[in-house]
């Protein structure tokens, strides 16, 4: 009885999928921005839909504003003005 | 004499003189304990976004302080202490932070966007 061949598992190499940065970050082009944890319309475009903060390589900031930003994020969750999670279906 | 910027959310089911009387009673302790009120805002009745204690709205107040850091320990037990306040956060500010001008819009969340490449 032939032993039916073993379908070797055919890893798909998955291309590491490389995403594209912003060149330039926001905050440094245009310094009248201010991040500011009591304003959530400008920090809603820097979380995702589910709610989590986005990474820098999605939005391209630099890290001394990503870091501003990651803090008036959560104090704009610890007031409720920003969720911590929404359950998008 | 540091400069501290204080959001308070307080039960929106609570009545109106209560919500006074709540509202009085703060602004005494804080003569009480040395704190000057610089700027005050009331934000009104807002969509909390998430449900704190059972409630789905809250009503929020805006303080500038000016007072020394050891005050912070004081009116941070006395919150507490309240159980019609949900939430508060006291946060540093500099000097010449003047508070903010207009109250922040509501953001709705079901079609929350972010910014897709």
């Amino acid at each position: 009885m032939v032993r039916p061949k073993k379908n070797t598992k055919t890893h798909d190499t998955q291309k590491k999928r490389v995403y594209v940065r912003k060149r330039v970050c926001r905050f440094c082009q245009d310094p009248n921005i201010i991040i500011d944890y009591k304003d959530p319309k400008l920090l809603k475009h820097f979380i995702t839909e589910r709610g989590k903060i986005m990474p820098r390589r999605m939005t391209g900031t630099c890290a001394k504003h990503q870091r501003k930003l990651q803090e008036a994020i959560m104090m704009a969750r610890h007031i409720a003005l920003l969720p911590f999670t929404t359950l998008s279906q | 004499m540091g400069r501290y910027e204080n959001i308070v959310i307080i039960n929106p089911d609570c009545s109106k003189e209560e919500e006074e009387e709540l509202m009085r009673r703060i602004k005494a302790t804080m003569e009480r304990t040395g704190v000057s009120i610089i700027k005050e805002d009331d934000w009104t009745v807002r969509k909390l976004a998430y449900p704190i204690k059972k409630k789905d709205r809250g009503h929020y107040f805006f303080f500038l302080l000016d007072m020394d850091t050891k005050n912070v320990s004081g009116l941070n037990r006395y919150y507490r202490s309240l159980d019609n306040v949900l939430r508060h956060l006291f946060v540093r500010v500099s000097e010449k932070e003047k508070g903010p001008e207009k109250v922040p819009d509501q953001v709705v969340f079901d079609e929350l966007e972010g910014e897709f490449l």
